[in-house]
C-alpha cells in the first residue's frame, strides 16, 4: 500500500485528466476454476521421438501453447497492422531458444463476449522454455522483449477493455484430474 | 426556526483502495459485503466528503474542477456523484438540527 494521501492523489490525478460524470460501479468478484490438466513435459514422456517428430513436423505446435487475447483501440488498429507487418519477421528471428512465435490474428468470429479481437499465439517446445520466455524478457537490451513490449503497447488498457488467456496442451499428453 | 446542518461522512469500517495507474478507486462496503470501483470524479467527490459541510463539499468540489466545467456542470456533476455515493451506503449526511429562537 501506498502512503501517498488519498486526497492529495486524487487532487493531483483530476489536475491532468479530463472529467467524465461520476460512476459508482459495482464489482462482480469473478470465481474461476483452476485448471484440469496438469502441464506436462511432452518431450519428456516420448520413448520413441513420435512426439518431438510431430512437433517438428509442426502437426503438434508445441508441448504448451499460450494464446493472449486482447483488444487492440480501433484508432491503433492500422498502426498495429502496419507494425506487424513490418517486425512479426523480426520477432521470429530474435526468439528465444525452444520459444516459438505463431503469429497474430484477428478473431473474424467468436462464441466468446470479451476474449478479445485479436490473439498472438506462443508454442513452447518444453516446460523450461517457459523459463526461458522470462529469462529472455527480463534480459537487459533484449531485442526480442522491446518487440514483445512493443506489441502489447498496442493493447487496449483500459478497465473493461476485453482480454483473455489460454494455456493449451496436447491432448495426447494430458492427465484429466477432474 | 429551526434549519437542517450536517456534514458528510464515509460510511463507517470501508475499506478504500486507490487504483491510481487506472485514475479510480476501489472501496469495499462491509454492510452489506459489496465491492465498487469508483471513477475518479466520483473519488474526488467521495473524498471531499469526509466530515465536510455540503457547503463546504460544494465550494471545494467547484474549486477543484474550476478549469474544467461551468459551475453549473460542477453542480450537477457534484448532485449525481453524492446521490450515486449515497445509494450505495458509501457516504451519509448527519444530519444536525440548529435549534435557533427568534425573537
Amino acid at each position: 500500500m501506498s502512503n501517498v494521501d488519498p486526497a492529495q492523489l486524487v487532487a493531483n490525478l483530476v489536475a491532468g485528466e479530463r472529467l467524465t460524470t461520476p460512476t459508482v460501479k459495482s464489482i462482480e468478484p469473478e470465481v474461476r476454476s483452476g485448471g484440469q490438466f496438469p502441464f506436462c513435459d511432452l518431450l519428456a514422456h516420448d520413448d520413441d521421438q513420435e512426439n518431438e517428430r510431430l512437433i517438428d513436423g509442426n502437426v503438434l505446435l508445441g508441448a504448451i501453447v499460450i494464446e493472449w487475447g486482447y483488444d487492440v483501440p480501433f484508432d491503433k488498429h492500422d498502426d498495429f497492422k502496419k507494425w506487424l507487418i513490418c517486425n512479426e519477421k523480426e520477432i521470429a528471428a530474435e526468439q528465444p531458444r525452444d520459444v516459438t512465435y505463431r503469429g497474430t490474428y484477428a478473431v473474424s468470429i467468436s462464441t466468446e463476449k470479451h476474449s478479445g479481437l485479436y490473439r498472438t499465439i506462443w508454442a513452447f517446445r518444453t516446460l523450461h522454455a517457459l523459463q526461458v520466455f522470462d529469462a529472455e524478457m527480463h534480459r537487459p537490451n533484449s531485442a526480442f522483449a522491446k518487440l514483445i513490449d512493443n506489441l502489447n503497447a498496442f493493447r487496449d488498457h483500459d478497465r473493461g477493455a476485453d482480454s483473455s488467456q489460454q494455456i493449451y496442451q496436447p491432448v495426447r499428453c494430458a492427465r484429466r484430474f477432474a | 426556526m429551526s434549519s437542517p446542518n450536517g456534514c458528510y461522512s464515509h460510511t463507517p469500517n470501508l475499506r478504500v483502495r486507490p487504483v491510481e495507474e487506472m485514475k479510480s478507486c476501489v472501496v469495499f462496503r462491509p454492510k452489506p459485503p459489496k465491492m465498487f470501483m469508483l471513477n475518479l470524479n466520483a473519488w474526488l467527490i467521495f473524498q471531499l466528503c469526509d466530515g465536510n459541510s455540503p457547503d463546504h463539499v460544494a465550494q471545494r468540489y467547484r474549486k477543484s474542477v474550476a478549469n474544467q466545467m461551468s459551475e453549473r456542470e460542477a453542480d450537477r456533476h457534484l448532485e449525481i456523484g453524492i446521490k450515486n455515493l449515497q445509494d450505495q451506503g458509501l457516504i451519509k449526511l448527519k444530519q444536525q438540527i440548529d435549534q435557533r429562537r427568534t425573537e
